[in-house]
């Protein structure tokens, strides 16, 4: 979708020890950042730096066009609202049901009705094949059912942006069919995603009909991030 | 480094220290004192914190004010009757149980019991990446974890101070009743209490209560927060904040005595 500001990007982003890293998420994008399975703590500083909540040693990261360092604190949560993210590694608040951590960023940033978040969850959890939210702590509920619990989390609000560490893990090849369906039911509404994945991105379950599918190979060895793949 | 700079490192360090507590508390007021604003997940953090603080706790002041009131207020009273001075057991016991242990003795309660857990609570989801995971999604932690902790352990001190200084006059009050001893009549006693509190020590009672327990979830929650990585600095970060939420009491305690009675 040219002529429109894209929701994330990426501009000479750099770490220490590694090349500068260039990207767009477009309305309606779905770019999948090629990463292998060890790097997790790489995968996790990216993601935060995409939220604004990490700043990189060079370069700049703008979400909706403006670059999350150069807004003020509340400005910035106003817009972490707006993103809806998988995280790979620690993703809940232990002192809190896997429900209430589902629910707990809708509740805080907006006036709607419990019961009324409470059932689009539902909605959006039996639609990823959950019979119910989860209600129980994260350390006594199984892997799979977390992950789902994370989709649904992440999808719940209509997000602008999706970020997506590693989606696929933990899940079954049915499950994931659901996910990528509601993927793109999110980004035929205009909302980008960044699929952050070890995989073959080819076997993700997205559609090109819902926008542009990309593929970025984020090389560990600190050679220049190349676009591999450019469909839809 | 030279001498001076070698001399100045620890007051440096300490009047940063100083600094970022006060600015921390200060900006909490600020917050507090707007509670529409607060989104409904503050309000929920800050029913939980009364609950674990103030509710949680009731049982065990109500055993310490007892214990207090049989050992201090039945006692004032015997020594006073036996010199034949029962018209000072109102303004002593003001003067030791209002003023002064009431407020100092449910401060340290709380602190042992809720500063620790508040402390280790925060350093183990920072260690963990849960605070990481709350700031993804927009969720502020002043606002989230350290506003609730705060205004809840300040009214849960002084609704726990109220509720240990009626209890332990309670207990001084019955146990010379039960006991039956030489302490004058019961009536006197409650009429002597009464006579004896005066607008300051309502004023000191409120400020010893309500400022110390704020002062105490702040810095417990700054210690938690500013543990970096390690399961190891856990309870040294809960130490920390003990050490240093003791400290700020007495120099309230200090303070607030200094400038109401002197």
């Amino acid at each position: 979708m040219s002529g429109q500001v894209p929701w994330l990007e990426f501009e000479a982003v750099r770490w220490p020890g590694e090349a500068p890293l260039t990207l767009r998420v477009g309305r309606g994008d779905c770019v999948f950042l090629l990463a292998t399975e060890e790097d997790d703590r790489r995968v996790r500083r990216l993601a935060n730096a995409a939220v604004g909540i990490e700043a990189p040693l060079e370069g700049a990261v703008r979400f909706a066009g403006e670059d999350w360092s150069a807004l003020s604190p509340a400005a910035a949560e106003h817009r972490r609202a707006r993103i809806g993210r998988v995280f790979c590694g620690a993703a809940w608040v232990s002192n809190l049901d896997v429900d209430e951590n589902v629910l707990l960023a809708r509740l805080h940033h907006t006036h709607r009705r419990l019961r009324e978040w409470r059932a689009e969850a539902e909605r959006i959890a039996h639609a990823l094949g959950l019979t119910a939210l989860p209600s129980g702590r994260a350390a006594w509920t199984p892997p799979r059912e977390l992950q789902r619990a994370q989709w649904v989390r992440a999808l719940l609000g209509a997000p602008d942006l999706l970020i997506l560490e590693h989606p696929e893990r933990g899940a079954e090849p049915g499950d994931l069919a659901a996910f990528g369906k509601a993927a793109d039911a999110a980004r035929a509404r205009g909302a980008g995603v960044l699929w952050i994945t070890a995989r073959d991105p080819g076997l993700a379950p997205v559609s090109s009909e819902a926008g542009a599918l990309r593929t970025v190979e984020w090389n560990p060895d600190g050679s220049d991030a190349e676009i591999i793949g450019n469909g839809g | 480094m030279s001498v001076l700079a070698r001399l100045g490192a620890p007051v440096v360090t300490s009047w940063r220290g100083f600094w970022e507590v006060a600015s921390t508390a200060g900006t909490l007021l600020s917050l507090a004192s707007r509670p529409s604003r607060w989104p409904r997940t503050t309000r929920n953090v800050l029913a939980r914190q009364i609950l674990f603080t103030g509710v949680h706790a009731l049982r065990f002041i109500g055993i310490v004010a007892v214990a207090v009131g049989l050992a201090v207020v039945l006692q004032a009273r015997l020594w006073l009757a036996r010199m034949g001075q029962s018209a000072l057991v109102g303004p002593l016991l003001v003067a030791v149980v209002v003023r002064e242990i009431g407020p100092l003795l449910v401060n340290f309660i709380v602190i042992g019991r809720s500063g620790t857990a508040m402390a280790s609570e925060l350093a183990s989801m920072r260690v963990a990446g849960e605070i990481e995971v709350l700031d993804s999604q927009g969720l502020d932690p002043l606002a989230y974890l350290i506003l609730p902790r705060a205004v809840g352990v300040a009214l849960s001190v002084f609704c726990l101070t109220v509720f240990f200084i009626a209890v332990s006059l309670a207990s001084g009050y019955l146990g010379g009743h039960l006991l039956q001893a030489p302490v004058g009549a019961g009536r006197a006693f409650l009429d002597s209490i009464f006579r004896a509190i005066s607008g300051p020590d309502l004023l000191n009672l409120v400020v010893k209560s309500l400022a110390p327990g704020w002062l105490m979830a702040v810095i417990c929650s700054i210690e938690g927060l500013s543990v970096r990585g390690a399961l190891t600095e856990v309870p040294q970060a809960a130490s920390r904040g003990v050490m240093r939420s003791v400290a700020a009491l007495f120099f309230v305690s200090a303070v607030v005595s200094g400038l109401t009675y002197l």
